[in-house]
């Protein structure tokens, strides 16, 4: 059980750790210099002991030098004795040179005590010399040695005082490592305060805390540590931060979302795609992407019309846009899908395709009624005109004066009645697209020249001179002779028509890409802004106010406007109100394609 | 004399083309149906024809059809006449057999002109 948690433990004890081996090394430091220390003091003191027992060897040899020579055993009794009294002599023993005892003392084993060690120490006594002092050089003139003291001292004293030593040594090693050790564990203490505040600061910061600060108090390692940790904090917070904006985004948005990784399995699906698709949060995660899609796989695409099918099976159209999702390795990590709910819209399309085809409807079935009552109108205009012409005829075979000009203006009145339903058809037969152009080159001179011919008795009803420039070589044009000349009689007949007492000059010239203008100038009213905008509008004329005045009923310029456009043409108008207006028709040279 | 046939349902206007082509001199024949034209064109072997085309009881289209296909009136010109304008209806009209095409009102001048071609045509072939 202990083993364990010791184990366990051991990581996080840097400073049980550093203490220990601040211990092992004191220790090891410490007995080194104290065994040292120990074995110099054990030399000091046997160098003592020697120098003591010798000098009193030398004491005791010149003691005896007289006795010696004299032979007194009393005297070297009582030295002998005396040099017992020393506190640590344990035996004195005096002998003659040939070895024989003289004289001896020794301490009682009752004093003495156990097994002391014992040092010993021997000196020759030498006859005295004339200064009485040893004179080693002149030694060899007298005779040799008169004996020898032998001297024995116990070591009890210094044993005693070593082992002393020994113990105050241990003991001031013993203190001098605890308080090396308590300096170095306080020291330590507070070096790892910072690194266990760090410790305590980073399990906060794993539990979502990302907006503190890692407190630093010295600009040390830790500190710098402090420091390292506190940037990759910021910059933790800010991606987390930025991850946060993006969520909010894919949550807020209007579009449905939906990531689909490799295997075609849903792993994202945003609040959007959830309420469309009726699954709840979670619910999408992990399921395939067939569930929801109808039909194959979308692949990369923009603005795909596709089907999403909703949990309770529905079908939603969509706008589906698809787009490979790239890994930060650049490999492709899935597809982001967004979808657009197209319910309304294609609600909205089925009304409009609806709208479309009942205003078709309502077109054929418009120029379907304008064909029928045309041929319901000819019918009786074909007798009015048809009777008045033949009492025109009657009056001038039998001679009755006056009435001739009355029946005249039925018929013209009949013809102007004629020409309009004939406007109302053409315009009907374009707008139904059933109008065909008889295609055929022409020469434009000529054509002109006969359109000239049928616009002379419009132009003289008012009075209005008319005026034509064409170039003799103007040459030809492939378009529809027919339906050109019934467009310039119409301007023209407009132009003499809206002008009094005016000139209308009709010009004809080779246009710019090949094909002719033709223009129709009058000096008459003219036509304002305002009311060129809506000139070329069905049963529209310039003013309600010049249909009292002029009649007609604006057909003309519209069908001749048609007509030109389907001869790839056109007509268009300048003007300025009170001094007139020009309109040209601009017929192009067909192209291939048209003219084959 | 030439003989015309007018086959024209509408009195007015059968009434005013037979006194104006009278006045210039033609006999004129009248029918007011389809039925009725063929029964007079077989009877009374007119030089020409002019057909409406909108008739009741049978159209003239299908009475021009009937007429070409016999032969003791195939070789009669038929000039069809209407009020239906449409480019498609002279279409209709020749596939039917008719040999000419003219639009109603009629405009008398251009009418004989017509009438004239398809007499001096019809007496070449004869």
């Amino acid at each position: 059980m202990t083993a364990p948690r010791s184990r366990r433990e051991r990581p996080e004890s840097l400073l049980t750790r550093v203490i220990t081996s601040s211990l092992v090394l004191a220790g090891v430091s410490i007995s080194v210099l104290t065994i040292a220390f120990l074995i110099a003091i054990g030399a000091a003191f046997e160098t003592q002991l020697r120098l003591r027992a010798r000098s009193l060897a030398d004491f005791v040899a010149s003691q005896s030098e007289f006795a010696m020579l004299v032979g007194d055993r009393v005297e070297l009794e009582n030295i002998a004795t005396t040099v017992l009294a020393g506190e640590d002599v344990l035996t004195v023993s005096l002998t003659d040179a040939s070895g024989q005892r003289l004289a001896g003392a020794e301490r009682q084993a009752t004093q003495s005590g156990g097994s002391e060690r014992r040092f010993e120490t021997r000196r020759d006594v030498m006859p005295p010399n004339s200064q009485g002092l040893m004179d080693w050089q002149s030694a060899k003139n007298h005779p040799a040695k008169l004996g020898t003291v032998r001297i024995t001292l116990s070591m009890k004293k210094q044993d005693a005082l070593f082992a002393r030593t020994v113990s105050l040594g241990l003991v001031a090693a013993g203190l001098s490592v605890a308080a090396l050790l308590s300096v170095q564990y306080f020291r330590l203490r507070r070096l790892l305060q910072p690194l266990k505040r760090l410790t305590a600061f980073t399990t906060e910061v794993g539990a979502q805390n990302l907006m503190r600060k890692a407190p630093v108090a010295r600009l040390d390692e830790v500190g710098q540590l402090a420091v390292a940790f506190n940037r990759m904090l910021e910059d933790l917070a800010a991606t987390t931060v930025s991850r946060d904006y993006v969520d909010n985004i894919i949550r807020s948005m209007g579009e449905s979302l939906l990531v689909v990784d490799n295997t075609g399995s849903i792993r994202t699906a945003n609040q959007a795609a959830l309420s469309l698709l009726g699954y709840r949060e979670g619910e999408l995660i992990g399921k395939p992407a067939q569930l929801i899609l109808d039909g194959p796989p979308p692949g990369t695409c923009r603005g795909l019309g596709a089907s999403y099918r909703t949990g309770n099976g529905a079908l939603i159209p969509v706008l589906l846009s698809a787009s490979a999702m790239l890994g930060e390795s650049g490999s492709v990590e899935g597809e982001v899908w967004l979808a657009q709910d197209m319910t309304e819209h294609k609600r909205f399309e089925r009304e409009l395709i609806q709208a479309k085809e009942d205003a078709e409807q309502a077109n054929r079935t418009k120029s379907l009624f304008l064909a029928n009552m045309s041929h319901e109108l000819r019918t009786p205009l074909n007798a009015i005109i048809g009777y008045s012409e033949m009492l025109q005829e009657d009056c001038r075979d039998r001679g009755i004066d006056g009435l001739e000009p009355d029946l005249a203006n039925i018929e013209k009145a009949g013809k102007i009645l004629l020409f309009l339903i004939n406007d109302v058809l053409d315009i009907s037969k374009v707008e139904a697209g059933k109008m065909d152009l008889c295609l055929e080159t022409f020469d434009v001179a000529a054509l002109l020249q006969e359109v000239m011919r049928t616009a002379a008795p419009l132009a003289r009803k008012n009075r209005n001179r008319i005026r034509v420039a064409c170039p003799a070589d103007i040459g030809e044009i492939y378009a529809d002779p027919t339906r050109l000349s019934q467009s310039l009689l119409n301007l023209i007949s407009n132009a003499c028509k809206f002008t009094e007492n005016g000139v209308v000059t009709v010009e004809a010239s080779r246009s710019s890409e090949d094909g002719i203008q033709v223009s129709v100038r009058d000096t008459g009213i003219g036509i304002s802004p305002e009311q060129l905008g809506q000139l070329f509008q069905s049963f529209t004329q310039a003013d309600p106010s010049t249909t009292r005045k002029y009649g007609g009923t604006g057909l003309g310029l519209v069908l001749s406007r048609k007509l030109c456009r389907m001869m790839g043409g056109d007509i268009s108008v300048e003007s300025t109100v009170g001094s007139g207006s020009s309109f040209t028709v601009h017929i192009p040279r067909p192209s291939r394609e048209a003219a084959s | 004399m030439t003989r015309l046939l007018i086959v024209e349902d509408n009195e007015m206007n059968r009434d005013m083309l037979c006194r104006r082509l009278a006045r210039r001199g033609y006999e004129v024949l009248v029918a007011c149906d389809g039925i009725e034209g063929i029964e007079v064109a077989r009877n009374q072997q007119p030089d020409l024809i002019l057909m409406d085309l909108s008739l009741p009881e049978m159209d003239g289209w299908t009475a021009t059809r009937i007429l070409k296909s016999e032969t003791s009136t195939r070789h009669i010109p038929v000039l069809a006449l209407t009020a239906h304008a449409m480019e498609t209806d002279r279409e209709k009209a020749l596939a039917a057999g008719c040999d000419a095409f003219d639009t109603k009102p009629v405009e008398i001048g251009r009418l004989i002109e017509i009438m004239n071609r398809l007499l001096t045509r019809s007496e070449i072939g004869q």
